[in-house]
């Protein structure tokens, strides 16, 4: 169990890489729509858990993170007056993915923020590890 | 003589535990209803170190509470908009000053080897 302070950063850094995917995903979908339903494409939502790892005997319940589901966000979508397009409804508005490009910027720097923050946890108990070599050195 | 050895090596032994705690914590930053928490170290060198002699019953005992083990506390109150309380500047904080105190730890177990070194080879 000497790695698992490693192991956990490394959860939670993959957590975040998870939220950048599916923030560009999101954005790169931003004006799909499903050409076989018609339906337009729906901003998916990832929600995180944390789960208790127990070490040995020493009662300390630590936790990881992982992701626990990817949800759909069900705020309507944006509709675009364009009567000329083929999946346009009778009163000429085209349904588009309730998708907000400035909201999935925003998630993208959080998630890069805290991709970071973890990654700073990962380096300075990397350090603290090797620095207890030292003492071999007496 | 291994008193010494014994409570720094116990004191590294915390740091270490507490920042993997930390880890945690910074790892769940973005997990819902999550509450951080924090390994707090209670008094564990007054056990070995720094313990008065009681050479009469109706001595009092300057540390009455002892406990051998690590406590896990949860920390701040308040949350966010999806109940996590997790702030990463101040957990980074902590990471920062449990490395510091880490390095301590393996600098005086460094020094107290030496130390013996020194007085079985006599330089």
């Amino acid at each position: 169990m000497l790695f698992k302070g490693l192991e956990i950063s490394l959860t939670g850094m993959s957590a975040q890489r998870v939220r950048t995917d599916i923030a560009s995903s999101n954005l790169a979908n931003s004006n799909s729509i499903d050409p076989q339903t018609g339906e337009p494409y729906r901003r998916k939502v990832p929600v995180f858990e944390s789960v208790l790892v127990k070490e040995g005997e020493r009662e300390a319940p630590l936790s990881e993170v992982r992701v626990k589901e990817i949800t759909y966000d069900d705020s309507p979508f944006r509709k675009k007056y364009d009567p000329g397009n083929p999946l346009a409804d009778k009163e000429g508005y085209v349904p588009l993915p309730n998708v907000d490009p400035l909201k999935e910027m925003v998630d993208m720097i959080s998630a890069m923020r805290t991709y970071e923050a973890n990654l700073t946890a990962f380096n300075t108990h990397k350090n603290m590890l090797t620095s207890s070599l030292e003492i071999l050195r007496v | 003589m291994w008193n010494k050895l014994n409570s720094i090596s116990e004191m590294a032994t915390y740091y270490l535990e507490r920042s993997k705690v930390i880890q945690g914590n910074i790892a769940n930053a973005d997990t819902p209803n999550f509450v951080p928490k924090d390994l707090v170290f209670e008094r564990q060198l007054t056990e070995q170190a720094l313990k008065l002699k009681k050479t009469e019953d109706k001595h009092i005992d300057p540390f009455p509470e002892e406990s051998k083990e690590f406590k896990i506390e949860e920390l701040n109150k308040y949350s966010g908009y999806d109940k996590n309380r997790v702030n990463v500047d101040e957990e980074l904080g902590k990471m920062a000053e449990t490395a510091v105190m880490y390095r301590t730890m393996v600098q005086a177990l460094k020094k107290e080897l030496t130390k013996m070194k020194i007085s079985i080879t006599g330089r």
